[in-house]
């Protein structure tokens, strides 16, 4: 994936509410990478507006939701990752995940393999390497100190930081310090941080501690469910701009 | 002379792996509880539960605070019980009892009063299963000028009614749970009007007062990070005193109710540990009770922190949200689960689990009482339980070894309890 600070939007495969024309104008607004959600019922670190997406991407597939996995080649955007959780993939079959998305995308990214399944890394790095994706990992922001210089040594793509406990959901955390806490283990591996960012004067403020890059999903989402394409259209544009200045 | 540490220790960063963030339930269309986290505490609190960062900051206020009530509490060599047990381990107990209200439970009550007061807050409200941490919030809500409801589980309402004085003097309100306050509180009062309560229904009961006042927040006595967080100066301060001494603990035992103070007085050695910085062969025993044995016989899975699952639901040991335990005299140790942080170390191996029965426990808590005049707290004396069996296996080996034990409270206002166990004579 290409270095350098980058957005990223989030959003659910199947979810009505998300148009292939729309992610179009999200790319040409500033979206660098898209992040694929393929939505599962057990939504562990999903707040309530990814879970009504997810809900609705259910109701779409009718929870056949591995028919959703071959929606990801009709997104037209330069840096998919996929993000589903690895509880799922695993029981699905990784390799069944990785044979049908691989493909069209540059990472597979699980937020619960570091929480839930440590010990199934390796399988992880090399399901990966196999079908040459990039290595990417969520982190909390109780993560061990050690384990991020472990996984920075893998050379990932990207760390994800969740800075909040769980997405959309804006929490009294002082954010800018777990950003330069991870930035100073990290190193030169890129960080990007989610989780409840809406405004770019949080994106200014995450980049000044450290982010080399941001996550947008709920903000976007919730403005979807209210109808306003617009918005998030512009919403999109305006996080970039933060970025870069 | 060790004094009191100027910042907490948060073990988290040094762990081995993460700890589990707490989720909402599982279903999708279920209510977020997790949103509801800032309603319910102040915000420096939801920031410390999550913070990235391995020292915390003690505020000058609390710092003084704690220093009035008698930090840093002293470290004592048991060198009677030793003798009269013929073992030639050293057995150190840490005094978390020395303060006014008798327990380790300040060190987080006054933290919390605190925070909630620089926030504009004007009340308290929180549970209490022993009554001691009902009392330490008594306490520290009168020392912060706050006003404070503390809901108090029936049986102990009527066990220990010198606990219930203790917190009125303190100008608390104290109410019996379950009550007739709360929806929760009728629905359990209908199904039994003699409930003996549970602290997953006061939690529940406190939580629900809380969402529906203004300028309230509620007051969570152990399970949350940031409780074991502020409880670590248990520990920091017991490793600089046995340094001193010089001596360090081939043994490490604390009672577990929530898990606090077990994690205030293990976790800086267990930091040190997994930092690699010493203290490789201490072993660190957590003691419950049987009659609520999460640790040897729970589960480890999500489960609701209160019994009405208004809280999220933490990755912990436990024995379900409905769990019902017998009404043991120990009330601190009845709740269904435990620190997510401290279950985690079970899992990992990096500390042992041990029950007593009570009247092992209270037997073990005379034979201490007899030699040293101290009478441990009904939670305290399951650890003194365990204290016992270490020190006898050392005086079967004939070794030397060192034992300290987080003595975390009196039993003073608990005096009932022992007259049910006291021998005839
Ligand atoms: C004296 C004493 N020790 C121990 C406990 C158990 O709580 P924790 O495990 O959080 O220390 C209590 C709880 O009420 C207590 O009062």
């Amino acid at each position: 994936m290409s270095s350098g600070r980058r957005l990223i939007v989030y959003v659910t495969l199947g979810d009505d509410l998300v148009k292939p024309q729309l992610i179009q104008r999200f790319m040409h607004s500033g979206c660098d990478v898209l992040e694929l959600g393929l939505p599962t019922p057990l939504a562990k670190y999903d707040g309530p507006t990814i879970r009504r997406s997810i809900a609705r991407a259910l109701r779409t597939c009718d929870g056949r939701v591995r028919e959703l996995l071959d929606m990801v080649r009709q997104f037209d955007a330069e840096q998919k990752v996929l993000f589903t959780y690895f509880e799922f993939a695993a029981n699905m079959g990784l390799r069944e995940v990785y044979s049908r998305a691989a493909e069209h995308v540059e990472s597979v990214l699980f937020p619960d393999l570091l929480i839930d399944y440590p010990e199934r890394v390796d399988e992880y790095v090399a399901m990966s390497r196999e079908y040459g994706l990039e290595l990417t990992f969520f982190v909390p922001t109780t993560v061990p100190h050690r384990l991020v210089t472990r996984i920075a040594s893998l050379d990932p793509a990207f760390v994800y930081l969740g800075l909040m406990i769980s997405t959309g959901v804006h929490l009294p955390v002082t954010a800018e310090r777990n950003i330069g806490v991870i930035k100073r283990l990290l190193g030169q591996v890129p960080l990007v941080v989610g989780f409840a960012v809406r405004t770019p004067e949080q994106v200014r403020r995450y980049v000044a501690a450290g982010a080399d890059g941001v996550v947008v999903g709920s903000a976007i989402l919730k403005m979807l469910e209210e109808g306003e394409a617009e918005r998030s259209v512009e919403l999109v544009r305006s996080l970039k701009e933060a970025m870069e200045s | 002379m060790t004094g009191i540490p100027h910042r907490w220790y948060n073990v988290i960063p040094d762990l081995s792996r993460p700890l589990p963030p707490p989720r909402d339930p599982e279903e999708l269309g279920a209510e977020s509880r997790i949103e509801l986290l800032p309603r319910l505490f102040p915000d420096a609190l939801i920031d410390q539960e999550q913070t990235s960062e391995r020292w915390v900051e003690i505020p000058t206020e609390v710092f003084d605070a704690y220093r009035t009530l008698g930090r840093p509490t002293p470290l004592v060599r048991l060198k009677r019980l030793e003798r009269v047990l013929g073992t030639r381990a050293r057995i150190y107990a840490k005094r978390e009892d020395v303060n006014p209200t008798g327990s380790h439970k300040p060190n987080t009550a006054v933290a919390q009063a605190y925070y909630a007061r620089q926030e504009g807050v004007k009340k308290l409200v929180t549970e209490t299963g022993a009554g001691q941490w009902g009392s330490a919030v008594a306490l520290a809500s009168a020392v912060m000028g706050l006003r404070c409801t503390v809901f108090m589980t029936r049986s102990s309402y009527l066990t220990k009614p010198y606990r219930r004085t203790l917190m009125l003097s303190f100008g608390a309100e104290v109410v019996s749970s379950p009550s007739e306050r709360t929806e929760i509180g009728r629905r359990f009062l209908a199904s039994d009007p003699n409930h003996p309560g549970s602290l997953g229904i006061a939690i529940s009961e406190g939580v629900e007062t809380v969402l529906s006042e203004e300028s309230t927040k509620y007051a969570v006595g152990s399970v949350m990070n940031f409780t074991i967080l502020h409880q670590t100066v248990i520990g920091l301060e017991a490793m600089r005193q046995m340094e001193e001494e010089g001596v360090e603990p081939d043994v490490i035992i604390g009672c577990v109710g929530g898990g606090s103070n077990f994690g205030g007085i293990a976790l800086p050695f267990i930091g040190s540990r997994l930092r690699g910085e010493g203290y490789e062969r201490t072993r660190i025993i957590g003691v419950e009770s049987k009659g609520a044995p999460r640790m040897t016989t729970g589960r480890y899975d999500y489960e609701f922190v209160d019994s009405a699952g208004y809280l999220p639901r933490l990755k912990m040991y436990n024995l379900g949200k409905d769990f019902l335990p017998p009404t043991i005299h120990a009330a601190g140790l009845r709740y269904h689960g435990l620190s997510p942080i401290v279950s985690l170390l079970l899992r990992e191996h990096l500390i042992e689990a041990r029950s007593y029965q009570q009247e092992e426990a209270f037997a073990a808590a005379l034979k201490l009482t007899r030699v040293e005049g101290l009478l441990p707290a009904p939670e305290t004396a399951h650890a003194v339980s365990a204290v016992l069996e270490e020190a006898e296996r050392y005086r079967r080996t004939n070794e030397e070894g060192v034992i300290l034990l987080c003595f975390s409270g009196h039993g003073l206002l608990d005096l009932q309890s022992y007259e049910r166990f006291l021998p005839s004579e």
